[in-house]
């Protein structure tokens, strides 16, 4: 039996939020001291409460390293391939059964990801496939730490990139590829968080005559896609738009999506 | 005292991304082959390591969490500890595992942080999938009175009375704790 109905679970609210009249709290306090079940109650509301609380808290950043968790999982830990032992005709034609329905998987899942491609979240997805994931080495080659930086992201040495990119950024807070290839490295491997913080004060460089900024934001927002985040996104490309800052020629066509 | 270590704990708070790879560089071999040895996979491995990880992130986040011994010693507690209940859970022939590799000396004040982080994310796993059971309503006006927002304002945003406000979170509470009673968990964790 439910026990917890026995008792009126408002009052513990009550309790807990501080709102209850001094008088009843007397009361109530008295009734705890006597009643162990009362008493368990209470203790486990507030348990309940403080532990969700803290997982509300901490949900977008419990996200981002769980995001960086599984990238270093996958270097540190080989994914198994189950063996076939293929030794009959049957076993064979199983397995070729096997590869077609695989394949028609892949072909459907093709399929449905260009066909939701009017969705911006998609669009900003491609976009970070097809212009991101490599550095182009802008300067003239010189063997410098932003350099390297670019060379170890291109390698997709992720870690080490994150090191150069910051540490070049630290030395001169005025280069503001520093902070943007940060931020891009970031946002690749999905540690959204400390992406946005990058591109936010990447936008804040008023003084940048091309400042991709806000757009890159944008891009963030759209692929970490919680609560709130394309709204905001969208409302940032109206921006880029009417700015005509970087990236409005993309904003301005996913806006029309 | 605090351990030097404590700087893996700071890097899980920050998601730094550099200290986390040492990490995974220094210790996820070793609890790679405590797993395989004990019944288990690669995959099993990488599942309980990256767990383990996350307890001590939700254990370390509230502030309260200070290493005094090595890492290596405290990791390998926690993930034998994850994997000891996950054979359980299968079913597997009751496994003990009986080596701590020689850290017996971390003493019992970790052993007891290392046995609370795996309880407090198994707690979470439970209010999290019974919370998930639960009806829309319920789930919202929890899920906004746990963001850290007043009570007055949770009304606001449902467009409801502070008072009616008040009464669903708490009927909605009741409705999560009778759950969480009902599962066959509740008693080993430890509330």
């Amino acid at each position: 039996m439910d026990e917890s109905k026995h008792f009126n679970m408002e009052q513990i609210e009550s309790y807990l939020s501080g709102d209850m009249p001094s008088e009843e709290k007397l009361r109530f306090e008295a009734n705890l001291e006597s009643d162990t079940k009362l008493s368990e109650l209470l203790h486990i509301y507030r348990t309940i409460d403080a532990e969700m609380h803290n997982t509300e808290k901490y949900s977008s950043r419990e996200a981002d390293l769980r995001n960086t968790l599984q990238q270093l999982n996958a270097v540190y830990f080989k994914s198994e391939v189950p063996v076939i032992q293929m030794s009959s005709r049957k076993q064979w034609y199983r397995a070729v059964m096997s590869a077609a329905a695989v394949f028609v998987l892949m072909l459907a899942g093709y399929s449905l990801f260009f066909k939701s491609s009017s969705n911006t979240s998609a669009l900003a997805d491609r976009y970070v496939k097809e212009n991101l994931l490599h550095l182009s080495l802008t300067m003239d080659g010189a063997k410098d730490s932003l350099q390297q930086g670019i060379a170890a992201y291109n390698k997709k040495a992720y870690a080490q990139a994150i090191q150069l990119f910051e540490a070049v950024y630290k030395a001169h807070p005025d280069n503001s590829d520093a902070i943007k290839y940060a931020g891009i490295t970031y946002l690749v491997t999905k540690a959204y968080t400390k992406a946005l913080a990058c591109f936010d004060e990447l936008a804040a460089k008023k003084e940048l005559f091309s400042n991709p900024g806000m757009f890159l934001k944008a891009v963030t927002l759209l692929q970490r896609d919680l609560q709130g985040d394309k709204e905001q996104a969208e409302q940032l490309l109206q921006q880029v738009v009417n700015e005509k800052s970087d990236g409005s020629k993309e904003a301005a066509r996913w806006l029309k999506k | 005292m605090q351990h030097p270590d404590q700087k893996y704990i700071n890097a899980l708070l920050e998601n730094d991304v550099v200290i986390l790879e040492e990490l995974y560089r220094k210790f996820s071999e070793k609890i790679k082959w405590m797993i395989i040895r004990n019944n288990g996979a690669e995959t099993d491995a990488a599942d309980i390591f990256q767990d383990a990880l996350l307890s001590i992130y939700n254990k370390a986040k509230t502030g309260n969490f200070t290493l005094t011994c090595p890492l290596e010693a405290f990791l390998y507690l926690v993930c034998k500890n994850k994997w000891l209940n996950t054979l359980n859970k299968r079913k597997t022939q009751k496994v003990t595992i009986t080596d701590t590799e020689g850290f017996n000396y971390i003493g019992e004040d970790n052993f007891k942080l290392a046995e609370e982080c795996v309880l407090q994310q198994e707690r979470n796993n439970l209010l999290t999938e019974k919370l998930a059971e639960m009806g829309g309503s319920c789930k919202k006006i929890l899920r906004l009175s746990w963001s850290g927002i007043a009570m007055d304002e949770v009304a606001r945003q449902l467009n409801v009375t502070y008072a009616y406000a008040r009464k669903k979170k708490s009927e909605c509470m009741a409705r999560l704790i009778a759950l969480v009673k009902q599962s066959p968990r509740f008693n080993s964790l430890k509330w």
